[in-house]
């Protein structure tokens, strides 16, 4: 059994190394940030079975948890491992073909920190480690979104800079009211803790810790830097900042109102919230037509969608929650390269643009095709079973409410449908008139990626019970806290 | 003791306000190095000399130095 | 209208912060892991500084995220500054006055003997591998300052960055080789006090020094770069 903290300490270890590495070779780097998450995804698999089995926890320093820092690896730290893993893994083949000539040693380097950031914040156990490994993250995330040098990329990074930087001061403000009331930062300990002061003490450092968090998560008033930062960042880091920085936020966000605050009652707003958030975001992708910004605001309504699953607060609800997070971090990432590397054929961002594109690059816009299907959510894809469980995780829960804001889901899931079928029929369909111009050259390290991300949404769409045992377990995690809290703090 | 932080305190909020206030940018940032030197100069008497040193190399030296070559880079006056 | 709105907003946030503030025990005995590191620190790391106890031994994993915050904050900012370098205009430097440029010269040798020592003697005294990095990072901004024209070798300074970076995992890794945790002190504690004591601390706050000191040199050449050929 290989230990947890190697999977963050391998892929920063090889970040700190890369500026060495140069003087070697230049050829190599590109290939450090694959071999690095290529370790993480075949150990973090092999350590699946483990975790399902009982949680490991790591101690670091050999101090015990609430003096110490500690690793929890379990259900849900293992499967955001390896996704993260999985996603860098595969979006770096994709990065074999340089983005831009200069500076490629900082974009790997970058790379690779904004994963191990992602990663860290996963599996810690501690409320102020998180926030670094979150710091980690963003940064990564704004000089990334930066990379191509652009006005637009900067003007959008700047934007992304100010919001996020208010939000991880917001954080930190919530870690310092709660250090200072609970004299500990393990988030085991403080759970342990949190009814023992006045309800005052609890609901600022939350509100501050949604606030913050929320700015990555992107929930509904926080997330006007999303649009841009994504479509005017590289088509790499998009699927990145799409796949994995938003989820993590998320992540952060469950983290804090699951586990260390144990809130169940205020789930109504939550929902509520959700459901706007999903309205909105599809209501501003249907108008766009730059693709990027409309996979962009297709986004936002994801993670309204996963809101909405999350806050039902039921076993059921937060499988679902999971299995459509990870088939939106897949179809995600799979639009964006599949966009991508279109966009590097024709050079323009316009849906308008691709028109004839099913003829000059039929695997590409295949692959575009599925992906758009499965978030949209027909079968056999993999969005299928996660839209699925939520509506069937919304019946069972059965409040008024609920059954309210599901038919706001299903027109919304109508909007999303309306604008995926629209860039999929440019594709296929418009400019019949255009003289057939022969077939785009075949790079094989754009298209390793996408053919694997394509073939992992069909076989999870048909077998989605190779994965329901671990999104399960994962349920229980976030569900069962005091058995959360004395498995670390006996 | 007691007197001293009070004053220190007053002097960081002047100089914070002044440096809010200040349309030539190369005042504001002289400013604000104050501010970070009557920080650390808090921080010492509040008995934390290991925040007191991080405060006086990076709030006063160094973030001044990079404001500066900022300022000198973009414009020095604000509209 | 918009101002109001930011006005009652500020007024609420200030008013649930004041509130949660005051319900802080401040300076009060009882948190049980501020009393542990207070009365067993020096006893189970061997440093006489409680706050390089906490930073590189109990929460070393902390310090190993913030320097990489660090490093990240480097290359994000070389990977954008080199985006926006403008043409190079060949007015001539303007050399600072002779005072300036001697007094420069004179302080520069002191400011890194003291940055290097507040690193060596971050587990004894105050200080540590972040305050002395700055100061010696301010003693190359110094050397910018009043000596301009002097450059410092980018090459070198990257690579001191990493090695900083390398060792500081390799120290811990060391740890789960012999078969115990990462960050794992595996030298001996010494005699509280010394020099060579507090097993790792020393080295890590070294690796630290050296990182810290030579990305934010790092940072203020990126910054200067093409500063000095700029008309004013």
């Amino acid at each position: 059994m290989v230990n947890p903290v190697l999977f963050i300490v391998v892929p920063l270890g090889l970040a700190f190394a890369i500026p060495l590495l140069k003087y070697i070779s230049k050829k190599i780097i590109r290939f450090v940030p694959a071999l690095a998450f290529l370790f993480n995804l075949i150990f973090a698999l092999r350590l699946i079975p483990v975790v399902m089995d009982h949680q490991v926890h790591v101690q670091i320093g050999g101090f015990i948890p609430p003096l110490g820092i500690n690793l929890v690896a379990g259900p849900v730290g293992m499967l955001f491992v390896v996704l993260i893993a999985l996603v860098g893994f595969l979006v770096s083949i994709y990065a074999f073909h340089p983005i831009k000539e200069k500076d490629e040693d900082r974009y790997h380097i970058l790379y690779m920190l904004q994963l191990t950031g992602a990663t860290g914040v996963v599996l810690t156990g501690d409320i102020f480690n998180l926030f670094v490994f979150f710091e980690i993250l963003c940064l990564a995330s704004y000089s990334l979104v930066a990379y191509l040098g652009n006005r637009a990329g900067i003007e959008s990074a700047v934007k992304y800079l100010i919001q996020g930087s208010l939000g991880s001061g917001l954080i930190l403000i919530g870690i310092g009211l709660l250090y200072g009331q609970f004299g500990t930062l393990n988030m085991a300990d403080i759970a342990g803790r949190i009814h023992s002061v006045q309800s005052i003490s609890v609901y600022v450092p939350l509100v501050l810790f949604i606030t913050g968090f929320g700015v990555e998560a992107a929930l509904f008033p926080l997330n006007a830097w999303l649009p841009d930062a994504h479509s005017s960042a590289p088509s790499t880091i998009s699927a990145v900042l799409s796949g994995i920085a938003i989820e993590v936020g998320l992540y952060a966000v469950l983290r804090v109102v699951f586990t260390l605050f144990g809130i169940t009652h205020m789930m109504g707003l939550f929902l509520l919230l959700g459901v706007l958030t999903l309205l909105i975001g599809e209501l501003c992708a249907f108008s766009q037509d730059n693709i990027k910004r409309m996979l962009a605001f297709s986004s936002i309504g994801q993670i309204g969608l996963l809101v909405f699953a999350f806050s039902l607060a039921s076993t059921l609800g937060i499988a679902g929650g999971f299995f459509q997070l990870i088939s939106h971090t897949l179809g995600k990432a799979l639009l964006f390269l599949a966009a991508g590397y279109m966009i590097a054929h024709t050079g323009s961002m316009e849906i308008a643009s691709f028109q004839g594109m099913g003829k000059r690059m039929p695997f590409t816009s295949l692959a575009f095709t599925i992906g758009a299907f499965s978030m949209v959510g027909l079968p056999p894809f993999m969005g299928f079973p996660g839209k699925f469980m939520i509506l069937k995780a919304a019946l069972h829960d059965g409040q008024m409410l609920t059954l309210i804001l599901l038919v706001f889901i299903l027109i919304a899931t109508v909007i999303e449908g309306a604008y995926f079928f629209r860039v999929v029929q440019v594709l296929y369909f418009a400019g019949e008139d255009l003289p057939d111009r022969e077939r785009a050259p075949v790079a094989f390290s754009r298209f390793v990626p996408m053919f694997l991300f394509t073939g992992l949404i069909i076989v999870l769409g048909i077998y989605p019970s190779l994965i329901t045992d671990l999104l399960d377990a994962s349920a229980l995690e976030l569900l069962d806290r005091p058995d959360f809290i004395k498995s670390i703090i006996p | 003791m007691e007197i001293i932080a009070g004053i220190l305190v007053l002097l960081m909020i002047a100089s914070a306000i002044a440096a809010a206030s200040f349309q030539d940018l190369m005042n504001a940032v002289i400013a604000s190095c104050i501010v970070s030197l009557l920080a650390a100069l808090l921080f010492y008497l509040l008995q934390a000399p290991d925040v007191a040193m991080a405060e006086a190399a990076i709030g006063a030296a160094l973030v001044t130095g990079i404001f500066v070559i900022a300022v000198k880079r973009t414009k020095r006056f604000e509209e | 209208m918009r101002k109001l709105i930011s006005i009652i907003l500020l007024g609420m946030v200030a008013t649930g912060l004041f509130m949660s503030i005051s319900q802080i025990p401040f300076g009060e005995p009882g948190e049980r892991i501020g009393d542990h590191f207070i009365n067993q620190g020096v006893n189970e790391t061997g440093a006489t500084n409680i706050v390089a106890a906490v930073v590189v031994s109990y929460r070393g994993f902390d310090t190993l995220g913030e320097v990489s915050v660090l490093f990240t904050a480097a290359m994000g900012l070389g990977a954008v500054i080199g985006l926006v370098r403008r043409k190079k205009t060949h007015t001539p430097i303007e050399p600072a006055s002779l005072i300036v440029y001697t007094g420069c010269r004179f302080l520069f040798p002191v400011i890194l003997l003291v940055g290097t020592y507040i690193v060596i003697h971050g587990h004894l005294t105050p200080g540590g591998g972040f305050q002395g990095g700055a100061v010696i990072a301010s003693a190359f901004l110094l050397m910018y300052l009043g000596c301009r024209g002097k450059r410092i070798r980018e090459n070198l300074s990257r690579g001191l960055e990493s090695l900083g970076g390398l060792l500081f995992i390799l120290l811990g890794v060391t740890g789960l080789v012999i078969g115990r945790d990462f960050l794992f002190s595996f030298l001996p504690e010494g005699e509280a006090g010394n020099l060579i004591s507090a097993g790792i601390i020393p080295l890590i706050y070294m690796a630290v020094g050296l990182k810290v000191g030579s990305e934010l040199t790092g940072i203020i050449d990126h910054l200067i770069e093409d500063t000095d050929e700029l008309p004013e």
